[in-house]
């Protein structure tokens, strides 16, 4: 039944679900394109990624006050930002990096943390969505800011920061 | 008698979600206000109802050159909006917008069973003879269709102990028949595989579209081979029956296709009955 291939083209953009709601977008950091199906998925490039995801999503399901100090958990913004954040560093295209550890922070937001070597880079997504990291040598604080979603360069360079302490 | 070539059936097909849909040439009368008029006709079946930003539009072309997927830009002067009208289960909906009309079915639970496309032809038959009488009645042009789409969107189960035997992503040639099991000697299990690949039906009366994409699925978790088959194509007329008759035939592709592209181990998994 099957004729030959018309055409065979590798995928060239990411598949995700932004938000909770039946809706499907796909999205190249800045570039969003609305698709007819209504299923929720994150497509994933790095079999690296799909524990920090499931491990993300998981968040939500934890109880009100899961740290006994009254914290919600980890809304939707959040949690779509960390996915967008695990995500990104997928696509950085990094042989040798690990997966991070995601944690909930009190009030509501996430932290991911990677670690190689005496380096750490920690980022945390506050429950607003936005997202500040911090990177650690030895247990010292170096450098920290606003995480850079865009342009990928500036991530590019804390990566490459992080890796070359393995 | 029996059919000589039966269109394949399964049992326990993986679909997820399908849907039947047409474009046509943007209705220069449709405004906002019409989507709440359209809605108050339907919604004793469907009382719920979402906003969404609009869809761009997908036209096959027979050209020579494959163009890329992109970044597409559409221009505007209309307050363009895509509106989701969705029955009290949530399984079916209509998506409409001013050069579209999509009737969805999904599996929201997990349990619901696939109705069969000889169901869900009929239900879309029905809710886009509303949508003309709706036109119609309002002085708004009939719809001039230019092209057809049917999806089927299949979510196979991927991890130890997933019932389809498969348990990482480096073995999705225990799904897919057109990727052969890797030798052994130099290359490790690949670590994610994707694929997109498209086939022409014949007298250029559309294209089959196959996405082959590893992902977590967002509502419970669970790690899936997406296998999503578009048909698209241009029907012989802008009416009605040569729109469903496009639709068997995309609909044909889709499952003839599918059974193709899968293993039949996974066929004896889904409990494949013709």
């Amino acid at each position: 039944m099957m004729p030959a291939l018309d055409a065979v083209t590798t995928p060239i953009i990411e598949y995700r679900a932004a938000e909770r709601q039946p809706q499907v977008r796909r999205r190249q950091l800045g570039q969003i394109i609305v698709v007819q199906s209504s299923c929720q998925i994150i497509v994933v490039q790095s079999s690296w990624e799909i524990e920090p995801i499931r491990a993300a999503l998981k968040l939500q399901s934890l109880p009100r006050g899961w740290d006994r100090a009254g914290s919600p958990p980890p809304g939707d913004a959040p949690v779509d930002r960390a996915i967008d954040v695990i995500s990104s560093v997928a696509k950085l295209g990094f042989d040798d990096i690990t997966a991070p550890h995601v944690f909930p922070v009190p009030g509501g937001g996430i932290q991911l943390e990677w670690l190689q070597g005496d380096r750490r880079l920690e980022v945390e997504v506050l429950p607003d969505g936005s997202t500040q990291f911090v990177t650690l040598k030895d247990g010292d604080p170096l450098k920290e800011g606003e995480y850079p979603l865009w342009p990928p360069t500036e991530a590019k360079s804390l990566f490459s920061w992080l890796v070359s302490g393995a | 008698m029996a059919e000589a070539n039966p269109t394949p059936r399964f049992k326990r097909p993986p679909v997820i979600e399908t849907l039947l849909g047409v474009q046509f040439g943007p209705l220069r009368s449709f405004s906002i206000p019409h989507f709440g008029l359209f809605w108050s006709q339907i919604r004793p079946d469907y009382p719920n109802q979402e906003m969404k930003p609009p869809l761009g539009p997908e036209v096959e072309d027979f050209g020579m050159s494959v163009a890329p997927g992109g970044v597409k830009v559409m221009l505007s002067t209309e307050p363009d909006a895509r509106c989701w009208f969705i029955d009290a289960s949530q399984t079916q909906l209509i998506q409409l917008q001013r050069d579209r009309f999509i009737r969805n079915w999904r599996k929201v639970t997990g349990q619901e069973t696939y109705p069969e496309y000889a169901v869900l032809k009929p239900r879309f038959e029905q809710d886009w003879a509303r949508f003309l009488r709706f036109l119609e009645d309002a002085g708004i042009e009939q719809p001039e269709v230019n092209q057809c789409e049917v999806t089927y969107v299949n979510h196979i189960p991927i991890g130890v102990g997933a019932d389809t035997g498969v348990e990482s992503f480096g073995e999705i040639h225990k799904i897919l028949s057109v990727i052969a099991a890797p030798r052994t000697e130099f290359l490790p299990e690949s670590e994610v595989a994707m694929l997109n690949s498209r086939y022409l039906m014949p007298d250029k009366k559309g294209r089959l579209h196959v996405t082959v994409q590893p992902a977590v699925r967002k509502d419970d978790r669970r790690v899936v081979l997406q296998i999503t088959l578009t048909a698209r194509g241009r029907p012989d007329s802008a009416s009605t029956e040569d729109v469903l008759r496009w639709f068997d035939l995309g609909h044909e592709w889709i499952v003839r296709g599918f059974a193709d592209l899968t293993t039949t181990d996974m066929h004896r998994r889904w409990e494949r009955i013709a």
